[in-house]
């Protein structure tokens, strides 16, 4: 188990390492660094502002290779905007932002409670609603229930994200007047109130792609053989589905869940930036529309370090859910 | 003469396909008193699977049993009975091993676990007195190291093994009727012989009446007392083992045992039965082993075969041994 | 550039007529086609209305008449496409809004140039929003069906190279897949629409960048399978070569699920687009764009719904199509399920 773990991590850390390669390029190589910098100080700022921006920005070393040192001196490559980049990366230090020079790290922070105040109630909330929903369509197969519900369910998945939004803040928020339209408080007893809102439509967005990929899953495993055997040994229709059914069936959905967070992810991009939640995906947006290349930068790689880390969990709880998964 | 333990009586079992139902059993008939073994023979696809089905109550939708069947097991009309009843019968006193253990047993729970699952879904006893039973049961159907097998799961288990916690799994409660079935097709021809032995030791012992489904005449030789031949979901020939295993009437049953090798007879050509079992759509009115039967003729294509009374309590049905006897 | 639009135009009638006799001739595409038809003959026919919609709208040339009183001189410039000359957008509007089939303005009930003409009522600037739901159907197709076309090809390459070959190639291509898919693929986009600048090229290659990776990873994946299935093996055996192998034995084994998923990337696309609308780094025209700019007007009092309804319902309408044929296709193909729809 534990050579087990340190290969997974060691593999994970080289994801990591091409994901900075990745972002590098993106961002140093085809975004040149002059013109961030053109831009954030204006066209008309003398050289001299322009060239301390660059330098409190990091900015102002060459990309891979720094011929002021000698060509036999290691700080040629360390020296670098390459090697500052892997290092302030790896060492969690990512700087100010491009846009209003506030620390990002203290902004991440910052955001990442009412980040996780919605995306956790979300993801927790969604998979409960989605296998409870396919293992009743599952349980009702073939019969009109199962037909209805996958007919809705092609309709639910053929809505874009963006109208269940603007539709439910409209209905309930505007309409029905059940919860306020926006806002935060990071009071637990008040914030409830602003969070029930974005839950719900999270929720109900992504229930038709979840419901009917689980269904899938289910009905692929009531089909087996060992579902048979435990009819014949007297096992009612629920002992069926939650004691044998389910339990088989939760290793696909893990999967399944772990891919998904990068999708939570997105979807609380733009719940957040609708209800007026101050957290990363709000960060997020307006790093966009203030062309914050550093801020981007470092939300792109905390994604995808949460996405790794994500991928790491499924991989070691895969082989605590399923005795069959050896470990090599 | 007592009552029969398990009377079927023109079961038929259908499936939907294009043109309305296909009846893959076919008003079948047969009996079992109590203690006895009988096998129903069929090639694969026979419907003799789909049979027992129907007597558990478990054919896979969208196939069903008709409602002119009647079961009658132990007194009680099984086609009547209730979900409910039918749950507290199964796996109490109704039941079943599988052909392939391989898949048959849940792949996450542990195989002790799924025994005691059976006994404590019937009786009211506690985990660790169903964990002493199962581990009793283990030992008695012969797995080494019952106490620490109890808590693996299925896949670290060899075939044999897997088809032994099948049968403990079986016989946990005591059940009237077994039904067995291929217990040893997917298994190595010497674990095969094993758990045959352990079937008749079984039977012996605790006076389990079985219902054996196999293709195998070498297992109804070691187990049946009689013997029902299936072919295309009906039923063809039936008989006790000797009758039917020395004096085959049926050309079906006689192209059966001729295509058996036998180590002893080298240089005998085999007598294998020309063709394969044609799908159900496409079966004949009549004899539906009319185009492969060497005996076949004129009015074995439309009419249904009349029932033969051949030797001793042997029936077959055949149009060629009706015209033989003389009719 | 209208060329290149004409020229794609061409480019793709033609492969599609190839497409078409090559389906003919292989029994067991053109019955999956036809079983097709059968159950979801509304489906197929909404996507070719839009298919042609978008077709009329890539066909664009410079000169002809600008009709009505605009004497814009860069208008009769701009290459106009067969949509564009139909509707006359240019001459076709009001001053602000109006509801559908209005005979005056919305709010200030001014009479209009063309009283009750507006199926879909007019948005802010005037603008019919019939003529614009139209134009975003090439947008679309342009995002979902076109970016696709491209990428597939390429991700396929990849993907059978690593799963057949192996070894290096198979370490490469699998680390660069494994090294994109940890990136969340809305920021991912985001990253590379900032990075590269806003504009259809741009986003296309965006979006052709995140969508590579899903679909090389499933044919490499299938690959690996059929690389192991004893008919490959046999055909080894014989000594075919590695060409002849991949393209009678691999490729054509993985036809159905690139149709799939083509279809399943398409629907994901355009559904994607409208969140880089909303963020205001989408393409222009777009059903995205429509419902980014209309999601203000349902605060109005009294509200425009009709520029929201429009652009929701022609995204709705084509999503649901393409994921209904993806659905029946799929049970179609799938061998297990096959049997069933006897």
């Amino acid at each position: 188990m534990f050579a087990y773990l340190v290969r997974r991590i060691a593999y994970g850390f080289v994801t990591v390492l091409g994901v900075l390669m990745l972002l590098f390029v993106l961002f140093f190589a085809i975004a040149d660094p002059d013109d961030i910098a053109r831009k954030a100080v204006g066209e008309r700022a003398s050289a001299e502002v322009y060239e301390q921006w660059k330098k409190n920005h990091g900015y102002d070393k060459p990309l891979i290779v720094n011929t002021d040192h000698g060509a036999a001196e290691f700080a040629r490559y360390t020296d670098t905007l390459f090697f500052d980049h892997y290092r302030r990366m790896l060492t969690f230090d990512f700087g100010r932002s491009d846009a209003d020079d506030s620390p990002i790290a203290g902004r991440i922070l910052a955001g990442a409670v009412p980040s996780l105040s919605l995306t956790v109630p979300l993801f927790v909330i969604g998979l409960g609603v989605g296998v409870f929903f396919a293992l009743l369509v599952a349980f009702f197969r073939d019969t009109y229930v199962d037909r209805s519900v996958l007919v809705l369910c092609m309709l639910a998945m053929s809505i874009a994200s963006l109208i269940y939004i603007i539709g439910g803040q409209y209905l309930i928020g505007m309409l029905l007047r059940w919860f306020p339209i926006s806002g935060f408080d990071p009071d637990p007893t008040v914030a409830y109130r602003f969070l029930a809102l974005p839950v719900l439509i999270g929720v109900v967005s992504g229930f038709g792609a979840d419901v009917r990929l689980y269904r899938t899953v289910f009905l692929e495993e009531t089909n087996r053989d060992y579902v048979r055997t435990a009819r014949a040994k007297g096992c009612g229709d629920i002992r069926v589905m939650t004691a044998h059914v389910l339990r088989n069936a939760l290793i696909p959905i893990l999967t399944n869940v772990v891919l998904a967070i990068p999708f939570l992810f997105t979807g609380a991009l733009l719940l957040e930036s609708f209800f007026g939640i101050p957290g990363l995906g709000s960060l997020t947006v307006e790093a966009i529309h203030g062309n914050d290349f550093s801020t981007l930068r470092t939300m792109v790689y905390i994604g995808a370090l949460l996405f790794i880390l994500g991928q790491i969990l499924t991989d070691v709880s895969y082989t605590l859910a399923d005795p069959r998964v050896r470990l090599r | 003469m007592s009552k029969p333990l398990l009377e079927m009586q023109n079961v038929s079992v259908t499936f939907p396909s294009g043109a309305g139902r296909v009846a893959v059993v076919d008003e079948i008939s047969f009996s079992l008193d109590e203690g006895e073994v009988l096998a129903l023979v069929g090639e694969s696809g026979c419907g003799k699977t789909m049979a027992a089905l129907a007597l558990m109550r478990l054919i896979p939708k969208p196939g069903r049993a008709e409602k002119t069947s009647r079961i009658t097991f132990d007194g009680k009309d099984v086609m009547a009975a209730s979900v409910d009843d039918m749950r507290a019968l199964r796996g109490y006193d109704l039941s079943m091993i599988f052909q392939d253990p391989m898949t048959c047993l849940n792949p996450v729970v542990r195989v002790g676990d799924q025994v005691v699952e059976a006994i404590r879904l019937h009786e009211s006893v506690s985990y660790g007195a169903a964990r002493k039973r199962t581990i009793e049961l283990f030992e008695r159907v012969g797995i080494p190291d019952a106490e620490q097998r109890f808590s693996t799961y299925p896949h670290l288990l060899s075939g044999g093994l897997k088809q032994r916690v099948m049968i403990s799994m079986a016989v946990a409660t005591k059940p009237r009727l077994l039904i067995a079935d291929e217990p040893t097709t997917a298994l190595d021809v010497t674990v095969q012989a094993q758990i045959l032995e352990l079937l008749r030791e079984l039977q012996r012992d605790l006076g389990t009446t079985i219902l054996l489904i196999t293709h195998d005449f070498a297992v109804v030789n070691e187990l049946a007392d009689r013997v029902a031949v299936m072919y295309a979901g009906k039923m063809v020939e039936k008989g006790t083992r000797y009758e039917l295993l020395k004096m085959p009437r049926h050309p079906y049953t006689e192209g059966l045992l001729g295509a058996i090798p036998h180590a002893a007879q080298r240089g005998h050509e085999l007598n294998e039965i020309e063709g394969v079992v044609p799908p159900p759509a496409l079966w004949p009115a009549g004899c539906r082993f009319t185009n492969r039967c060497p005996k076949a003729f004129e009015p074995c294509e439309g009419t249904l075969p009349p029932r033969i009374e051949t030797s001793g309590t042997g029936v077959a049905w055949c149009h060629a041994l009706a015209k033989a006897s003389g009719r | 550039m209208p060329w290149i639009s004409n020229i794609a135009v061409l480019v793709l009638v033609a492969l599609g007529f190839l497409g078409w006799r090559t389906i003919r001739r292989n029994r067991l595409w053109s019955e999956a086609l036809r079983a097709l038809w059968r159950r979801r003959r509304i489906s197929l026919v909404i996507i070719a209305v839009y298919v042609v919609i978008a077709l009329l709208d890539s066909i664009a040339w410079v000169g002809g008449t600008v009709s009505g009183d605009v004497s814009d001189a860069v208008a009769a410039f701009k290459p106009r496409s067969i949509i564009d000359r139909i509707i006359a957008p240019e001459a076709f509007k009001e001053l602000s809004y109006s509801a559908p089939f209005a005979e005056a303005g919305f709010y200030d009930d001014a009479p209009l140039n063309h009283p009750g003409a507006h199926v879909l009522g007019t948005d802010i600037l005037g603008q019919d929003v019939l003529y614009r739901a139209l134009k975003g159907v090439r947008v679309a197709l342009l995002i979902g069906g076109l970016t696709s076309l491209i990428v597939i090809p390429i991700a396929l390459a990849f993907g059978v190279a690593a799963g057949y070959f192996g070894g290096r190639i198979d370490d490469v291509v699998f680390f660069v897949m494994s090294t994109l898919a940890s990136v969340p693929s809305l920021l991912l986009l985001i990253a590379l629409i900032m990075v590269l600048g806003i504009g259809t090229v741009q986003v296309c290659v965006a979006l052709g960048v995140t969508g590579w990776v899903g679909f090389c990873r499933l044919s490499r994946g299938e690959t690996l399978k059929l690389r192991e299935a004893d008919y490959v093996q046999a055909a080894r055996a014989l000594g075919v070569s590695h060409a002849g192998i991949i393209l009678r034995h691999i490729l054509p084994n993985l036809a159905h699920l690139i149709v799939i998923t083509f279809a399943l990337q398409f629907t994901g696309l355009v559904l994607a687009e409208t969140i880089l609308s909303y963020l205001g780094i989408g393409l222009d025209g777009s059903w995205g764009q429509m419902i980014d700019q209309a999601r203000d007007e349902l605060s109005r009092d009294p509200i425009v719904w009709w520029n929201l309804a429009a652009a929701s319902c022609a995204l709705f309408t084509l999503v649901l199509c393409v994921n209904l044929c993806a659905d029946a296709m799929r049970d179609i193909l799938d061998p297990r399920t096959r049997r069933e729809e006897q």
